[in-house]
């Protein structure tokens, strides 16, 4: 009985977790939030202004499509 | 753990929930669980009475794989080039919403770390980029302890993404705003622009978030060779045999970490809660911002396409598409939704970077 209740404490003990509870962190975090979101951003708008760039300078006239299909 | 690895076998089976990775998984969930498995490293005594290790199988891939993130970047290559950037690079402007719709990594970081040290929050938050590798990837270079949780919880997910998104876009949305056609007009891209966007996306991630090269490199080097034209063997080579090479690798190794000691704790519940999160708040992310644009816009977007910019590749672009389907028959939003869907991909990668160059 002694040995079933040490044996129960173990598997509690290890199955009971280290989580903390410091609700502060996520107004400290918000930071990365908003570093985060706005990085994504600049990345994202750097490429769409790349590709509208890309576009323009590469795309298919039609001419050109007449001529390569001759 | 068997019971959980039995569960992940069955969803994998017969649910058909992401196979290709709960299965091996499941398996290898089984496997290192098995009392002095010799799948992973155990420690035993030797003749002259020393613990020496005798290494496994597992833990030898997990060394040579998981740890230094070489099969979740060569994973990469293979997803690459998978990826068909046509409907993104003739409508850029649909990159947006892949962007607005990694809200929920950020968000799910700030609440993690009320519970969890920074480094398991920012891995924590990143099951919501919806992307295996990426996930890997931030998780181990971030030295997070809870790798095996945060696989389960990302691929459990992304099998999930057909029963989390609707209930959340329905929440959000009004029927007139699902009704909103989007009509679609397609133009050519050249084949220049094919080649060189993987290249300059590349170089112009790379330079924002250093760390972030090895991720988006793989991806589009993959893709180089799908677009270049000069290396179809390679292309389909990277496309079946090496992803799917890969893939049976990762899947057993990840198992690895999920010894019961390592995983049977309040913590694994708290990480699966928060990684719903983060993709209920993804999913919240896009669909808002698009009802915000729509506020400035004459020709109105349809919100529930932001909702595709999680990174489930082609799922979420489908559901989006369905969901638009079904509440008109006559609205076609699939080239748009996969279009949000692509650009998604690529904005998680670049969110799994710039959170490496915050904390690293």
């Amino acid at each position: 009985m002694e040995d079933m209740t040490t044996a129960i404490e173990e598997v509690v003990e290890t199955a009971s977790s280290e989580i903390m509870f410091e609700p502060l962190n996520f107004v400290s975090n918000l930071s990365y939030m908003g570093m985060g979101m706005l990085g994504i951003f600049i990345v994202i708008g750097v490429i769409w202004g790349v590709t509208v760039a890309l576009n323009k300078l590469f795309s298919k006239k039609p001419k050109d499509e007449d001529a390569s299909s001759n | 753990m068997w019971i959980i690895g039995g569960v992940l076998i069955f969803l994998a089976i017969k649910k058909e929930m992401e196979p290709t990775l709960l299965l091996p998984i499941g398996f290898g969930a089984i496997m290192v669980n098995i009392p002095a498995s010799g799948a992973i490293t155990q420690m035993i005594e030797n003749s002259v009475g020393e613990l020496v290790p005798e290494h496994g199988a597992l833990s030898v891939l997990y060394d040579a794989g998981i740890a230094n993130e070489l099969f979740p970047l060569i994973l990469f290559i293979g997803i690459g080039a998978m990826i068909d950037f046509g409907p993104i690079l003739s409508n850029p402007k649909l990159m947006i919403f892949g962007a607005a719709a990694q809200f929920g990594i950020f968000f799910t970081l700030c609440l993690a770390s009320i519970f969890f040290p920074l480094n398991d929050a920012a891995s924590i938050g990143i099951i919501g980029a919806a992307d295996g590798p990426t996930a890997i990837v931030v998780s181990q270079k971030l030295n997070s302890q809870y790798v095996g949780a945060i696989m389960v919880a990302a691929y459990s997910y992304m099998a999930l993404v057909p029963i989390i998104q609707p209930p959340v876009i329905k929440l959000l949305t009004t029927k007139e705003e699902r009704l909103i056609r989007m009509p679609y007009k397609p133009s050519s891209v050249s084949k220049t622009t094919r080649i060189l966007f993987p290249i300059i996306i590349t170089v112009v991630t790379g330079c924002v978030a250093p760390s972030s090269v090895s991720l988006v490199g793989f991806l589009m080097f993959g893709n180089l060779i799908r677009e270049c034209g000069v290396l179809d063997s390679l292309s389909e080579t990277a496309q079946k045999v090496l992803a799917n090479l890969i893939t049976i690798f990762l899947g057993i190794t990840i198992a690895s970490q999920m010894q019961a000691e390592q995983f049977l704790k309040v913590d694994t519940l708290l990480i699966l809660g928060l990684g719903l999160f983060a993709f209920v708040f993804d999913t919240a992310g896009g669909v808002i911002f698009a009802k915000v644009l729509n506020l400035f816009l004459k020709e109105k977007i349809n919100p529930m396409i932001g909702a595709a910019g999680i990174s489930a590749f082609p799922m979420s672009g489908r559901i989006v598409h369905k969901m638009g389907l079904k509440e008109d028959p006559q609205n076609f939003l699939l080239m748009q939704s996969i279009g949000v869907n692509v650009s998604g991909q690529v904005a998680s990668v670049i969110a799994g970077g710039l959170i490496l160059n915050f904390l690293l």
